[in-house]
């Protein structure tokens, strides 16, 4: 198959349910703790959204630690999880 | 399905990584790769891709069933026996499942053909979910595509309404390999989603689990994690020290255990036994079934356990056409029909066709010049026209 040009037979088409990214929902990002984000644009065959701040903020944070102690106080052991997955690198598919 | 050539943003490097997508480029090679792109009419979304992903669901689900209780499916997909009753109760208390990505082979013209299900740990789902969003209304904005196009995605509101159906008024802790750049961005971004659905939230690495004498798992704060999102494979859980533990603790994970069954390539011979010749299955047999010969001498072998095309092998006719490296296929191999990926313009795609809360909502694509798609297979936006 060889690459292939829009034609002029392009045309709109509504989206379907499944599809259909709903209006007014925040743009979100991976930076967290951000509170601002670029307003959205608007999709001509989906409905429109303003800008809107993206994240929530406020009730969510990360932890991190040496991740192979353990408390005696506490009685609490870590590093019991991710010693396989470091062995391969990554995790997704 | 047309690959239509078209200019990339000037700033979408600087727009990637304003969003925090560090990953665009791996290895000084793009990941992200927008030179192209994917379009589509919705009639083929609906019919082609949507359709058959929601009947492939399907299958898996009744296949779940099927197998849970089966120790001879069980122990055929190499699933340790001392973790079916943590399957099996994970599956009768309905955990939920949130989140999947079926791999596809589609040429435009003959049913898609399910590759795989990323049924466990899918990843692309900030590039899918959101920057290609955000390249479809820049796209729009400056002439790139055509004015009206759509695009086959809702996964971001999809996730944040399955937050809240699922999780409740608990607290979120999310765990994974944080050190990996693109699962720390996955991480990240599904973090963002479930503060979005108003829970409360703790990023975590995965080593940073603790376990407690009294059974529990805990974080950091050694507070307990009543309910877990976790980005580590469920065969890795069950090897590592603490996976004796997972049984009587009290945590909750999403993905849920019985998806281990649903990660494993070993479904894809026991969905063609229980569904033969459905058009969007190919024929698959586990390696040491004798009807394997019936593939002939031209097949895909694949690893029980494998991510991201690892230790998969193309054979056609007789010979190695193409290897991946990898660390995986101790515990066996499937062989499955060779499907050709479409190629265009010399580049293999695949079609990622995803599901939130068992519902298809959303297109990604992966293109490489290699026929066996891999981590650093590009992705290429998709738009609907």
């Amino acid at each position: 198959m060889g690459t292939l040009a829009v034609g002029g037979g392009a045309y709109a088409l509504m989206p379907r349910e499944n599809c259909e990214r709903p209006p007014n929902v925040a743009q979100p990002s991976l930076l967290q703790g951000n509170t601002e984000c670029q307003p959205r644009g608007s999709s001509s065959s989906g409905g429109s959204s303003g800008g809107r701040s993206y994240f929530s903020g406020g009730s969510s944070s990360s932890q991190s630690g040496s991740g192979t102690s353990d408390s005696g106080a506490s009685h609490i052991a870590r590093g019991g999880f991710g010693s396989f997955g470091h062995a391969f690198g990554f995790s997704g598919g | 399905m047309q690959r239509i050539i078209c200019p990339e943003r000037d700033d979408w490097r600087a727009t990637a990584e304003s969003a925090g997508f560090d990953f665009h480029t791996i290895d000084g090679e793009r990941y992200w790769d927008e030179r192209a792109y994917y379009a589509f009419t919705l009639n083929e979304i609906e019919r082609r891709i949507e359709t058959p992903t929601g009947e492939i669901n399907a299958m898996c689900l009744e296949l779940v069933a099927r197998t849970i209780d089966d120790e001879k499916y069980l122990r055929r997909l190499k699933i340790p026996e001392a973790f079916w009753p943590l399957l099996s109760e994970s599956w009768r208390r309905h955990d939920a499942s949130l989140y999947g990505r079926l791999d596809l082979s589609y040429d435009g013209w003959s049913p898609a053909k399910l590759l795989e299900y990323n049924a466990d740990t899918p990843t692309s789902i900030f590039e899918a979910a959101v920057f290609q969003w955000t390249w479809l209304e820049q796209a729009m904005e400056r002439n790139i595509i055509p004015k009206r196009a759509y695009q086959c995605n809702s996964i971001h509101e999809r996730r944040i309404d399955a937050w809240k159906k699922h999780a409740g008024a608990k607290h979120l802790h999310l765990a994974g390999m944080t050190d990996n750049t693109e699962d720390a961005g996955t991480l990240a971004y599904l973090q963002d989603t479930a503060s979005q659905a108003g829970l409360k939230t703790t990023l975590m690495d995965i080593k940073d689990v603790g376990l407690e004498s009294g059974g529990r798992f805990v974080d950091l704060d050694d507070s307990e994690i009543e309910l877990a999102f976790k980005l580590y494979p469920w065969e890795w859980m069950f090897q590592d020290a603490f996976g004796a533990k997972l049984a009587t603790a009290p945590t909750r994970w999403i993905e849920p255990p019985w998806k281990a069954i649903l990660s494993n390539k070993g479904i894809l011979p026991l969905l063609w036994e229980m569904f033969p010749k459905h058009p969007n299955l190919l024929p698959a047999y586990f390696e040491d079934d004798p009807k394997a010969a019936m593939l002939g001498s031209s097949f895909v072998r694949k690893p029980l356990y494998s991510r991201e095309g690892a230790n998969v092998t193309l054979i056609s006719a007789g010979s190695t056409l193409m290897e991946q490296q990898g660390p995986y296929g101790a515990e066996g191999f499937i062989r499955q029909a060779f499907a050709p990926l479409p190629s265009i313009s010399d580049q293999y795609a695949v079609l990622g066709s995803w599901l939130v809360d068992h519902t298809p909502c959303g297109l990604s694509i992966r293109e490489d010049e290699n026929p066996i798609t891999g981590n650093t297979s590009r992705f290429v936006p998709h738009a609907i026209v």
